[in-house]
């Protein structure tokens, strides 16, 4: 059976009735999204693949209360999905209770580095950057500058205030800034 | 220009990472997936992977003590109500309140009694996140400086030290790192903070920053006066904003100077110049423990009808908004 001719339609109605084809088209097409996305809030590949398995599984049970409705809808569904899975584990986790230091740095170094420098760094390397914050402001990160959290929605996922989200945020920030300066430093640009 | 962040999102949202090869008939079946939640339950949290840091990484450690009589529950108090420092209301037993004075905090000194134990609580600080620190060495020392008794902390970072005699100093020491030591005290619940600090690394990140004296305005002040902007440059027109990277020594001195951002070689050098001769700065300091701090600065190079070579742009000049981080700026 040719599987890449699944529609989105088909291949929810199918993976809801254990269809084993269409669960590893699945698999094909989305793991490695939802892999890169676990990785880049939790930072350990080992962990990033347990809780991508855990995000299909739990599709797989769940794809009765899944409704189709325009293309791109399965993706944009399965990535919700994985982000609450990652954030429960986050939450249980009691690392997300120790608060990161004051930083110092009053110069917002902002365009130190030019976009085209910025731009030219691989993507691998974006991932790894962000992946190697610490845990707190990486997860604050990733929700708000990548999956679009509002610091109200952070503050009630992570138990914090909104004002220590946006903090957070910040300091987040500028951290990855002097990683790429860093970065960008050692690599003779 | 596109902030990072946009930059970041737009190449990671829709990112794919490589997934080692795998068998999905195994993948999908009941028994790996009830393998994995159990090897999840047996293991500790992922560690992140950090990439190193060009700068020396900042290694601390984070001690609480809490001096308690054998029979007493171990609860730990916080001197500083979780509200004013900005943590959640709710906290268990095992959570930390780090004490976030600048000073090292006064401990009050009442009597204890010999067979009290201190118990403690130490964490590795490493790229702002706290790990407890194992292996500790915790000695009692009496006054003529004989180790009269020792523990190590656990993979927990805990310990507890059954104190001979009161009169005794308490010795935290692990290899790396700068010792601490302090006289045995009963704090009565109260959390006392400290850190250890890696000997002579200079640090990114500190809890007090180093300050130029007068704050962020006088330096700027500094700047604008002592700056000489280099004829060649004023006659070509030349502009820019040049970043300069310094480290500020414990003792307040300014050494390693670098340019970080390049502008032009003329400028380069008289912002290096006027960087060179700023007087001594106050010191950074982390938790108490003065710290060797890398610090970064802008010297910015501007080009109005008032510029002239040589020294002085006077006090009344208007002094830009971009340059300086607002003193009064709460956000962070």
């Amino acid at each position: 059976m040719r599987t890449e001719s699944f529609s989105e339609r088909d291949l929810a109605s199918r993976c809801a009735v254990n269809d084993r084809d269409a669960q590893g088209e699945l698999y094909a097409r989305y793991a490695a999204r939802l892999y890169a996305l676990c990785f880049r809030y939790v930072g350990d590949r080992e962990e990033a693949q347990d809780l991508m398995h855990d995000s299909m599984i739990k599709a797989m049970g769940s794809f009765r209360l899944f409704s189709y409705n325009g293309e791109g809808s399965l993706y944009a569904w399965l990535r919700r999905l994985t982000v609450n899975i990652v954030i429960d584990r986050l939450r249980s986790m009691s690392k997300l209770r120790m608060v990161p230091l004051d930083t110092t740095m009053e110069w917002d170094v902002q365009d130190s580095a030019g976009d085209e420098d910025v731009e030219s760094i691989p993507a691998s390397v974006l991932l790894e950057m962000v992946a190697s914050l610490p845990s707190v402001k990486r997860a604050v990160f990733n929700m708000y500058c990548i999956d679009g959290f509002s610091h109200k929605e952070i503050a009630a996922a992570m138990n914090i205030s909104e004002k220590g989200s946006a903090s957070i945020l910040a300091k987040s920030r500028a951290q990855l800034r002097e990683t790429v300066k860093d970065y960008l430093k050692r690599n003779g640009r | 220009m596109k902030q990072l962040e946009d930059i970041i999102k737009d190449r990671l949202d829709d990112y794919e990472l490589k997934l080692p090869s795998m068998d999905q008939q195994s993948f999908w079946s009941t028994k790996a997936v009830r393998e994995r939640a159990a090897k999840r339950r047996r293991s500790y949290l992922g560690v992140a992977v950090g990439l190193p840091a060009a700068a020396a990484i900042l290694c601390g450690v984070l001690l609480s003590i809490h001096l308690m009589k054998p029979t007493e529950p171990s609860k730990i108090i916080g001197g500083i109500p979780p509200s004013v420092m900005g943590l959640p209301e709710s906290y268990n037993d095992l959570d930390i309140i780090y004490n976030l004075a600048s000073e090292i905090p006064e401990l009050s000194q009442l009597p204890v009694s010999a067979g009290d134990c201190v118990t403690g609580l130490i964490h590795r600080l490493y790229q702002d996140e706290y790990k407890p620190f194992k292996g500790v060495n915790v000695d009692e020392f009496d006054s003529s400086g004989k180790i009269v008794n020792h523990t190590l902390t656990d993979e927990n970072g805990y310990f507890s030290i059954s104190i001979s005699n009161p009169a005794d100093s308490i010795l935290i020491h692990a290899d790396g790192y700068e010792p601490m030591k302090f006289e045995i005290f009963r704090t009565d619940g109260q959390i006392a903070g400290f850190i250890l600090a890696e000997t002579d690394e200079v640090s990114l990140i500190v809890s007090d920053a180093p300050e130029f004296p007068g704050g962020t305005q006088a330096l700027q002040k500094f700047i604008t006066s002592n700056m000489e902007y280099p004829s060649d440059a004023l006659r070509d027109s030349i502009k820019g904003r040049v970043l300069v990277q310094f480290t500020v020594e414990k003792d307040g001195s300014i050494t390693d100077i670098e340019v970080l951002k390049h502008v032009h070689p003329l400028l380069d050098k008289e912002a290096v110049r006027i960087v060179s001769g700023m007087p001594r700065w106050i010191p950074g300091k982390h938790f108490g423990f003065p710290r060797r701090v890398r610090y970064t600065i802008p010297v910015t190079f501007r080009l109005d009808n008032s510029t002239k070579p040589g020294p002085a742009v006077t006090d009344n000049d208007r002094v830009e908004e971009d340059i300086l981080a607002d003193p009064n700026d709460k956000t962070f």
